[in-house]
C-alpha cells in the first residue's frame, strides 16, 4: 500500500509536466498538424523532374517548394536546387516535383545510383503555408534495379511486369527475350511476346514541367513499367537478369533485382477454390475385395461476361466401390448450369439477384434421375438498407 | 398575318422544347463537366469501386475489396455476384481496351482464394496491367 502510494506521487507530478509541455511547451513537444501528402510511391521522370503519388484521396489543390539533401547525410545543408511542387493535372494522387537549379549556381540534375532526402512543404493553392503543418518527407533512390513481379490477373498466365522508380527511356516492342540463369551459372535467353514499355521518355531533356509530362504520358503511374509474356512458362527456379534493349531515363541498360525468380503459380487450395478437382481413391490386397472412391468437380468459368451475365457449368461426381477406410461417398452424379445477375434499380430495392439454374442428378448407375432447378432471386434484407451517407473511413 | 390557333401551340410547343432541351442539355453538360478532364487509370478504377459499392468518400488505396462489399449494406455473395457486378462495371468504363481488362475470377475472395486481387490498389494495377487503349 505504502508503495503504492509513493509511485502515486511521482506520476502524478509526471503526467501534469507533460500536459504543460504540450499546452505551452517547445515547438517540438506540440502536435503537429499532419503533413497533406503522405508519399507511397514515386517516378523519376526526368533528372529534374519527379511525379510523387500520395495516399490522400485528393491532392489536386496541393503547391508547394521543397529543398533536396543527399542521404545519408546531415539535413543542415540542401543541394543547390529548389523544387517547386505543382499538383498533377490529369491524376488527382499526383504531384509534381521540378528541380530547379539556385541562381548563380551550375545546373543540377539527379544522379543515378545515389541517393536523396526530399523535404517538402506543402499548403493548399488557396491558402498560405501554415507554420504548424509537418513537412512532407520521402526518400528518393536513383536505382535502375528493378523487381520482376507476376502480373495480378490469373488469366494473364506468363505475364510478368518490372516497375521500376526511374522512367524507362526505350524498350522492346513485341518480341523479345528474357536472359536467366540457373543455379549453376547457365544462362539462356527465354522467348517472349507482347513486350512494352507503358510510357517510355526518349527524350528527358523535353520534360521539365508537369504540363511536358502530361503531353507525353497520360498517368505517371504508366512510368517505370515494361511488360512480356514468356512463351513457354516452365524456367521455372531461374533467375533473369536482363531484358537486352530495356534502357532507363540514363540510356543504362536495366538491371534485375536478384531475388527475382521465375516461380510457378500455386495450385489451388481446396476443392471449393477449384475449377477442375480429381482425387481418386484405391485400395486393393490379397485376399480382399478392392475399394475405390472418385471425387471430382469440373466448373470452368465459360466465356466472357455478357451484358453482366456470366455462364457457370457443373460437373461433380462423388461415387466409389465397396469401402475404403475412411472414406465416405454420397454416390452422385451431378451435371448442372447456372448463371447469375445483380442488378441495382434504384434507391428503395437496392438490389435483386437473379441467378436461375437446373441440375441434373444422378447415381454411378443412372437409375435415378433427378431434374433440379433453381429459380434463385434473392433481394437485400429492407430492414438494414444500404447507406448512402457520408461514412468515414477507417 | 394573323397567327392560327394551330400556329401558336406550334410556336409554344417549339418554345417549350427549347427551354427543356436547355435545361436538360445544361444539366448534362454540368454533370459532364468534371469526367472532361482525363484521369489515370486508377483514379477512374477507385471512382468505378465507389459506385459499385455506394460509398461516399472514395475509397483508399489499403482497402480490401470483400470487406468494401461487406460494408456497403448489400448482402448478396461478394463471390461470384459483387465480384462479376464489379467486373461488368470495369468493363463499361474501359470499354475502349483492346484487352479484357479484368476477369472476375482474378479478384480475391474468401471463397476464392487463389486470385490476387485483394485490394482496391491490386485492382488498380491489374487494370492498369491489362489496359491497352485502342
Amino acid at each position: 500500500m505504502n508503495s503504492s502510494r509513493s509511485l502515486f506521487r511521482p506520476c502524478l507530478i509526471a503526467v501534469a509536466a507533460l500536459a504543460l509541455a504540450v499546452l505551452f511547451g517547445t515547438p517540438a513537444l506540440r502536435a503537429d498538424t499532419p503533413a497533406p501528402c503522405t508519399v507511397s510511391d514515386y517516378k523519376v521522370a526526368a533528372p529534374t523532374l519527379v511525379a510523387v503519388l500520395c495516399d490522400e484521396d485528393d491532392v489536386s489543390d496541393l503547391v508547394g517548394t521543397g529543398k533536396l539533401y543527399d542521404w545519408p547525410g546531415s539535413l543542415n545543408t540542401p543541394l543547390p536546387a529548389d523544387i517547386r511542387v505543382t499538383p498533377y493535372p490529369e491524376a488527382i494522387q499526383w504531384l509534381i516535383l521540378e528541380l530547379k537549379p539556385l541562381a548563380s549556381s551550375a545546373p543540377f540534375s539527379l544522379q543515378l545510383g545515389k541517393k536523396y532526402k526530399v523535404v517538402l512543404a506543402l499548403h493548399r493553392s488557396t491558402e498560405a503555408l501554415a507554420p504548424d503543418v509537418a513537412p512532407t518527407t520521402f526518400d528518393l533512390e536513383m536505382t535502375n534495379t528493378v523487381p520482376m513481379g507476376a502480373a495480378l490477373s490469373l488469366s494473364e498466365q506468363g505475364k510478368w511486369e518490372f516497375v521500376s522508380h526511374l522512367a524507362y527511356k526505350s524498350g522492346p516492342e513485341g518480341p523479345c527475350t528474357l536472359q536467366v540463369e540457373d543455379f549453376n551459372g547457365m544462362t539462356e535467353s527465354l522467348k517472349a511476346g507482347g513486350c512494352r514499355v507503358a510510357a517510355a521518355i526518349p527524350d528527358t531533356k523535353k520534360v521539365t514541367s508537369a504540363a511536358d509530362l502530361a503531353r507525353l504520358v497520360d498517368t505517371p503511374e504508366n512510368l517505370g513499367s515494361f511488360e512480356l509474356v514468356l512463351d513457354s512458362n516452365k524456367a521455372t527456379q531461374q533467375l533473369p537478369f536482363a531484358v537486352p534493349g530495356l534502357l532507363d531515363i540514363f540510356g543504362q541498360p536495366v538491371k534485375i533485382d536478384s531475388k527475382s525468380q521465375i516461380v510457378p503459380e500455386k495450385a489451388p487450395a481446396s476443392k471449393d477454390s477449384s475449377s477442375y478437382y480429381v482425387n481418386l481413391n484405391y485400395a486393393a490386397g490379397k485376399g480382399s475385395k478392392p475399394g475405390w472412391v472418385l471425387d471430382g468437380k469440373i466448373a470452368p468459368v465459360i466465356g466472357e461476361l455478357v451484358h453482366g451475365y456470366q455462364v457457370m457449368p457443373t460437373a461433380t461426381v462423388d461415387v466409389g466401390q465397396n469401402q475404403v477406410s475412411n472414406l465416405k461417398y454420397a454416390d452422385t452424379i451431378n451435371f448442372g448450369l447456372s448463371f447469375g445477375h445483380m442488378y441495382k434499380p434504384n434507391k428503395v430495392l437496392q438490389g435483386l439477384l437473379f441467378r436461375p439454374g437446373v441440375a441434373y442428378e444422378s447415381d454411378k448407375e443412372f437409375d435415378r434421375h433427378n431434374l433440379l432447378a433453381t429459380p434463385g432471386s434473392k433481394r437485400p434484407d429492407l430492414r438494414h438498407p444500404r447507406k448512402t451517407t457520408n461514412r468515414h473511413q477507417q | 398575318m394573323r397567327l392560327t390557333r394551330k400556329g401558336a401551340w406550334m410556336i409554344l410547343a417549339i418554345a417549350l422544347g427549347l427551354v427543356v432541351g436547355s435545361v436538360v442539355g445544361l444539366r448534362k453538360f454540368h454533370s459532364f463537366h468534371g469526367l472532361m478532364r482525363t484521369m489515370s487509370v486508377h483514379d477512374r478504377v477507385t471512382i468505378v469501386v465507389q459506385g459499385w459499392a455506394g460509398l461516399s468518400p472514395r475509397p483508399s488505396d489499403k482497402q480490401e475489396l470483400e470487406v468494401i462489399w461487406a460494408q456497403s449494406g448489400l448482402q448478396f455473395e461478394f463471390f461470384p455476384y459483387a465480384a462479376q457486378d464489379l467486373t461488368s462495371k470495369l468493363k463499361t468504363e474501359f470499354r475502349d481496351s483492346k484487352t479484357t481488362v479484368l476477369k472476375f475470377t482474378d479478384i480475391y475472395a474468401s471463397t476464392n482464394t487463389n486470385a490476387k486481387i485483394k485490394t482496391v490498389k491490386d485492382l488498380a494495377t491489374a487494370v492498369r496491367q491489362n489496359y491497352t487503349p485502342e
